[in-house]
């Protein structure tokens, strides 16, 4: 085909990815000169999921001389999928009970997802996986944004709301923890850290995060690109004794948010269903200063008053956009019950919070709880 | 002052001539000759007169009055967008009817036409020629564009290897 690159260019970009492959493979002229539209439409954004072969796979891909600059987004699917195999499978068997053959299929079956549970379990517990993502942001070096994907449970699979969540939590943690430990090892430039809007049901533990001090004084370098973060956190285990040792005090979020000085954007729900202390705001206040703040949007937060005005005093420049959804703010919370005394119409609350924003939006007054599931179990 | 301009000739319909590589003189209406980007410059460059004919020397004459065909049919389409990078324009493969038509002819008159099209600076009908050149290899495979493009497969075992390989990471949206 005898036509100047750029008309070649153009061709390619009307093609759909399947017939784009067989282009390429035409011979080595076209191959290189589809070489930049294949890049562009399809290397751009990469979804991986934190398991030795799609990490190994990315590795590759940065590390082509020709396609590894393209990467811009980079997807992290955390999804479990290996558990809501291993679960349907036992669904399926309990459904077979009167057919002794199909049973002893899923059984083997059932065998096989459970050995690639194990190796799966292996391989984050021996820290490969943060080994390999550290590797590969080495070679990458420098990234637009990194996106956290975790697909709901279906109706089907939510017979038990509170255990799929649980689940939800520490499947997300495990990822978003590693790769912030592989940011900070490999220095990795990254703008924004989000999880995808569309496939938001992953949340990330508040308390259980096993952290080094000495990753977290990495953390502050690393991340001094970083402009935007989204992030879900929830803790709602009720915490067993085993447990205790590895919390926190402060919490992650406070001290991953005092860490990331130059961000702009922050959209952070962070709601507490267990025997931790509640009030994980004061610590943030202690903390946290972002001078740079110019939209915050906090979801379902129970904070003192005080807390909370302190926490955007520090941003009172530059904050233009408030976003208050399903908060709890209040003077003092009664009792053992920690039920908290106060709605947000309190007299004068809206001005205080208003002198430090000129964006403001605030979603009604919500009993405490009250629509939590709607919002936790997004789905 | 629209009374006045009545017995004024239309600008727009004002006969331009224009030369081909293999020179010869083909009139054309203004109009219908400044869908192309190129000509409508020179034109304004060489003021509004434009009774000398215009040089086009990389395009033959066979080669214009098929471009010169299309630009006819659409001389009253809104002007092309500068919105490049729009996706759905390149993705889609659409091709309206009349356009179809028109470009069944034979490969080397397609690319030609192509050609004209990017040199004369004619976007909707570059875009036409690209996406009918796309649209002949659609479905195909590797074997079958190589027949149906006339190209010599010079790729080593180990090469298309690394294709298969490359063509497997690309991730569609």
């Amino acid at each position: 085909m005898d036509l100047p690159t750029e008309l070649v260019e153009n061709i390619a970009y009307s093609l759909p990815l399947s017939d784009l492959r067989n282009f390429r493979l035409t011979c080595s002229s076209m191959r290189d000169q589809a070489l930049h539209p294949f890049k562009d439409r399809f290397f751009r954004r990469r979804t991986i999921t934190v398991t030795a072969d799609s990490l190994k796979g990315l590795i590759d891909v940065a590390g082509h001389p020709q396609i590894g600059s393209a990467l811009r987004d980079l997807v992290i699917d955390a999804t479990p999928q290996l558990e809501k195999k291993y679960t349907d499978c036992q669904r399926r068997i309990r459904d077979a009970q009167l057919d002794d053959g199909l049973r002893q299929l899923l059984d083997i079956e059932l065998r096989l997802i459970n050995e690639d549970r194990v190796k799966l379990s292996d391989f984050a517990k021996s820290g490969q996986d943060r080994k390999l993502l550290a590797l590969a942001f080495m070679v990458i070096g420098r990234l637009h944004s990194i996106a956290f994907a975790y697909d709901g449970f279906n109706e089907s699979e939510a017979e038990d709301a509170m255990y799929h969540l649980r689940r939800a939590q520490t499947e997300m943690s495990r990822p978003f923890v590693s790769t912030i430990a592989a940011i900070a090892f490999s220095g990795l430039a990254v703008e924004e850290i989000t999880v995808q809007n569309h496939r938001r049901s992953g949340f990330v533990s508040i308390g259980k995060l096993k952290f080094s001090s000495t990753q977290y004084s990495q953390l502050r370098p690393a991340l001094a690109h970083l402009r935007v973060l989204k992030l879900d956190l929830r803790d709602w285990l009720y915490a067993p004794a085993r447990w205790m040792v590895s919390v926190e005090i402060p919490p992650f979020v406070a001290r991953f948010l005092s860490r990331v000085t130059e961000l702009r954007e922050l959209d952070l729900s962070c709601h507490i269903y267990s025997s931790r202390k509640e009030d994980v705001f004061t610590e943030i206040a202690n903390m946290v200063r972002l001078p740079h703040l110019v939209k915050c949007t906090l979801g379902l937060i129970l904070a003192k008053e005080e807390n909370l005005l302190r926490f955007l005093q520090a941003s009172k420049t530059s904050l233009k956009h408030l976003t208050l959804r399903n908060c709890v703010i209040h003077v003092a919370l009664l009792g053992n019950d920690k039920i908290p005394a106060v709605d947000l119409e309190r007299p004068g609350l809206k001005e205080k919070i208003l002198s430090h924003a000129r964006g403001y939006e605030l979603s009604m007054p919500l009993p405490y709880f009250q629509y939590f599931w709607d919002d936790a179990v997004r789905a | 002052m629209a009374a006045a301009s009545t017995s004024a000739v239309d600008p727009a319909k004002k006969m331009i001539m224009l030369t081909t590589s293999d020179n010869i003189d083909i009139k054309v209406e203004r109009e219908v000759a400044e869908r192309s980007i190129l000509i409508k410059n020179l034109l304004e460059d060489l003021g509004s007169e434009g009774d000398e004919p215009i040089p086009i020397p990389n395009v033959n004459e066979a080669v214009m009055k098929k471009v010169l065909e299309w630009c006819e049919q659409h001389r009253k389409d809104p002007p092309a967008t500068q919105d490049d990078d729009s996706d759905s324009r390149k993705k889609s493969t659409d091709i309206d009817e009349w356009d179809q038509k028109f470009m069944q002819v034979d490969q080397e008159m397609l690319f030609e036409i192509i050609l004209a099209a990017n040199y004369l600076d004619i976007k909707a009908l570059l875009d036409v020629g690209c996406k009918t050149v796309a649209n002949m290899i659609k479905g195909k495979s590797p074997d079958e564009i190589r027949k149906t493009f006339n190209i010599q497969n010079d790729f080593t075992p180990e090469e298309e290897d690394q294709i298969r390989r490359e063509n497997e990471w690309a991730e569609d949206r």
